[in-house]
């Protein structure tokens, strides 16, 4: 785990959904009984019960063997699918910022105690297959090729910058989660793009090129239009039960601070 | 000039082309992006800007550039007042499914193909029309700017088909379509739509009950039995009753095969389930006098158990005392097959493992004369699927203390008992147990494992994933070896390159038998039906006429005359001729003074 990232996301963590969670052995309360120190109820023993857990001053009166269920405790999985086509490349910034993101939502992960893993869009895992190598285009469902944990916790970072429809997608990757986190990551550019008049603007995609006057009128419908793309996302989400941000490319601090945190995706560690 | 006059743009094309000549080149400012569809429709309106190149402007270059815009405005067809212009028409389809129910015996489709007739009919022969279908991203059924004739042989191909989606792409394509004079209509069957101040709404719904069917499923009952179970929905006013019928078949045609009535409430879908001789081939389930006919009716195939072939690799005592002579009986759908041709392996060394086959391992790790009895806890990796139902309540699990490779989804303490390895496209199961010393195979885990085990193997099964589907879902196919060349193609005709690749996917945009071809040969079909409430709700739909609230132009507009025409081609003509005449003589001089000593 990088060092900078773990010091950006110390101030941090997860900001966890209510709902109960699966996963391994944490200080969450899961959905199960379990060990923790939290009583639910009684049952008959059965062999294999915890004879710790055996409550003997109810054996002493009723002669019959109880034992005391605890909550359990786990800590959430978390899935971390990114979009590693090339438009996630299309500035280094973006780039770096991208990796910056998933690095931290590992990091942050960890903090809970939880175990993360890094997956990509239409591909397989990314955490233990070296440099992330952003090419291709978008095709498929987005779906990696490895299963998605049930009832774990997942976090989909993409810029979103496809023409078709994100609600089929972000149902298929949100099905049987948790949770989802949607964060949607663009470049300052993209957000704003300069008024640089005349330019051929070339697609990181398909190399597809259009000359256009990037003067005040089309930026302005670029915008709205972009707006639109945006609020398509977040409605998405939000059929989902999801949580989703819009960040702005910048150094991890910056987009924790004014990008994850005021939307929801990561609350101050106490 | 416009797209009218396509001649008109061509001529003109030669102004930039006599610049290209005489400069050097255009150099734009390069950027990379990735939206580059949200700029897309700016660049016809955008396209272009102004050179930096020096320009060398010779008298051959005004001549030549003079010539060239009249040549443009004389192909163009000039004409000296507005009342010349040809009219056009942008109109807007909407595309939801909802559009082809039939209520009162006629389909709103149908309704809407008359409206937009009407209007092209009232378009003077010369007028142009776009016709567009809405969607994500939304289509063009004719034009830009097609001839009436043109627009009138396209409109019959137009068939509703989408799931609900936003009009707004569409709406804003037909206004960058349409020129300041062209009227944009909408035609859809609600009567409220949200549409810019500069469209015309037409609404062309009735409003009607309506049943749809959720999901239609077969599974085996008995010897020579199956059961069909129907799930139907209503969005009605009331309780809704209406007959299923199934025919043997992949469409109406079949024979009958059954029927039963359900009534359905509103909020509150009805199953209706039907036990019928088992067969082997498709059936067709579908509502009787269904006011839509996408959500009303589902092809249903027999969904036989994938066979996973298997091995055991094991010695005599280790199988029985695994208790795997009885591992057929315990798990449906097992082939025994001999080791090189399966896709699991039970065995208890390590050996090869071939890519897309799984080896289960069952040995204890480390030095044999180590061992530790667990009694619990475990601790389960719960995402792991293979630990699914599992809870080793009772169980004394015998393991060795060495480390297994792989990451681990069952431990006792810090010692792992269950691991996972993925390489090169096989998979490693090993169980770190010592048969002969612990109770899991007495246990009710140890089929639950063998069972997971199987199911996930199944899963990777070449073929089909399943042959049920919902619009949007996607279609999964898994081959052996890459694929090349395969289309997916949709029950329209509609095809689409599946790529290349072991895992072939597709999302079907319209409900029926969708098929997964290459080479001539049908690699798999799936069933994909059509669940949209917001399309099968009829309730909500209604008829309108809504004129713009900010008018661009009056529909049917008089047709012009081309009186006013003719002195200005005539004027046009000799001044190009003059032009390439001057030019000609320039250019002829110049050449004379280069020549000349």
């Amino acid at each position: 785990m990088r060092a900078d990232v773990l010091a950006a996301c110390a101030p941090w963590r997860l900001a966890l959904p209510s709902r109960a969670l699966a996963g391994r052995f944490g200080d969450r309360m899961g959905r199960g009984t379990g060990a923790s120190l939290e009583f639910t109820e009684f049952r008959d023993y059965v062999p294999g019960d915890d004879l710790r857990h055996v409550d003997w001053r109810a054996y002493a009166r009723t002669d019959a063997l109880k034992v005391r269920l605890f909550r359990d405790e786990v800590a959430p999985h978390l899935d971390v699918v990114l979009d590693a086509s090339a438009s996630l490349a299309v500035t280094p910034e973006k780039a770096r910022a991208a990796l910056d993101l998933v690095a931290a939502l590992e990091a942050l992960a960890a903090g809970s105690g939880a175990r993360a893993r890094v997956l990509a869009c239409d591909g397989g895992r990314l955490d233990d297959a070296g440099p992330v190598a952003f090419s291709g285009g978008d095709r498929g469902t987005w779906l990696p090729r490895e299963p998605l944990r049930p009832r774990a916790l997942r976090a989909i970072v993409s810029d979103f910058l496809v023409a078709d429809d994100p609600a089929p997608r972000l149902r298929a990757l949100a099905a049987g989660a948790a949770h989802v986190y949607v964060v949607q990551l663009l470049d300052p550019w993209e957000l704003s793009p300069d008024l640089s008049g005349p330019t051929t603007l070339v697609d990181a995609e398909d190399g597809a090129h259009l000359d256009l006057d990037l003067a005040e009128r089309a930026v302005a419908r670029y915008r709205d239009r972009l707006g639109r793309l945006r609020d398509d996302v977040a409605r998405a989400t939000r059929a989902v039960a999801g949580t989703y941000a819009l960040v702005a490319a910048a150094d991890l601090p910056r987009m924790l601070a004014e990008g994850l945190s005021p939307q929801g995706v990561v609350e101050p560690a106490r | 000039m416009s797209f009218s006059a396509p001649l008109g743009l061509l001529g003109l094309l030669a102004v930039p082309a006599v610049l290209l000549l005489h400069t050097l080149r255009r150099r734009l400012v390069t950027r990379r992006v990735a939206g580059l569809f949200l700029f897309a429709p700016d660049a016809l309106a955008e396209d272009a800007g102004p050179t930096r190149s020096p320009l060398l402007r010779t008298p051959s270059l005004w001549l030549e550039l003079a010539a060239a815009a009249a040549l443009g405005l004389l192909l163009g067809g000039p004409r000296l007042s507005d009342a010349g212009r040809a009219p056009t028409l942008v109109a807007v389809l909407d595309d939801g499914a909802s559009m082809a129910a039939v209520v009162g015996g006629e389909a709103a489709a149908e309704r809407a193909r008359d409206v937009v007739r009407r209007r092209l009919e009232a378009l003077p022969s010369d007028g142009t029309a776009t016709l567009l279908v809405s969607g994500r991203p939304p289509e063009t059924l004719a034009g830009p700017r097609a001839s009436r004739a043109a627009a009138l042989a396209a409109l019959p191909s137009w068939r509703p088909r989408r799931t609900a989606h936003d009009l707004a792409p569409a709406l804003d394509l037909a206004l960058e379509l349409a020129e300041p004079g062209a009227s944009v209509l909408l035609v859809t069957d609600r009567p409220d739509p949200t549409v810019p101040d500069r469209v015309e709404v037409v609404a062309v719904g009735r409003s009607a009950s309506n049943a749809a069917i959720l999901s239609a499923r077969r599974f085996p009952s008995g010897a020579d039995r199956e059961a069909l179970a129907v799930d139907v929905a209503a969005w009605a006013e009331g309780p809704l009753p209406t007959e299923v019928v199934v025919r043997a078949g992949e469409d109406a045609t079949g024979p009958e095969v059954a029927r039963a009535t359900v009534v359905a409430e509103p909020e509150r879908p009805a199953r209706v389930t039907l036990t019928l001789a088992r067969r082997d081939g498709p059936l067709f389930v579908a509502l009787r006098e269904d006011a839509l006919a996408a959500d009303g009716a589902q092809v249903v195939y027999a969904e036989p158990l994938r066979l996973v072939p298997y091995a055991v690799a094991m010695t005599p005592p280790h199988v029985a005392a695994l208790r795997l002579e009885r591992l057929e009986s315990a798990v449906d759908g097992l082939v025994a097959v001999p080791v090189e041709e399966a896709a699991l392996v039970l065995a208890d060394a390590e050996g090869p493992a071939w890519p897309g086959t799984t080896r289960v391992v069952v040995a204890p790790w480390g030095a044999a004369a180590e061992r530790d009895d667990w009694v619990g806890p475990f601790l389960l990796d719960r995402g792991h699927p293979l630990v699914e139902g599992l809870s080793l309540e009772g169980v004394v699990w015998s393991a060795g203390r060495g480390a297994g490779e792989g990451r681990g989804a069952v431990f006792a303490g810090t010692q792992a008992l269950l691991a996972e390895d993925a390489r090169d496209g096989a998979a490693v199961l090993r169980v770190n147990l010592d048969v002969e010393r612990s109770t899991l195979v007495l246990a009710p885990d140890w089929p639950v494992l063998l069972s997971n085990v199987v199911e996930r193997v199944r899963a990777s099964l070449p073929g089909a994933t399943a042959r049920h589907a919902r619009v949007g879902e996607a279609l999964v196919f898994r081959s052996a070896r890459a694929t090349s060349g395969a289309r997916f193609v949709a029950p329209s005709g509609r095809e689409e390159p599946a790529g290349d690749g072991t895992v072939l996917v597709a999302a079907p945009r319209e409900p029926g038998v969708h098929r997964l071809v290459a080479g001539g040969r049908e690699l798999a079909r799936w069933s994909v039906a059509f669940v949209d409430a917001a399309e099968s709700d009829l309730r909500g739909a209604g008829t309108v006429t809504r004129p713009p609230r900010r008018a661009g132009a009056v529909q049917g507009e008089a047709a012009a005359s081309d009186e006013g025409a003719s002195p200005l081609v005539r004027a046009l003509a000799l001044a190009v001729l003059a032009l390439a005449t001057a030019d000609a003589w320039v250019l002829s001089r110049g050449r004379r003074r280069r020549v000349a000593p």
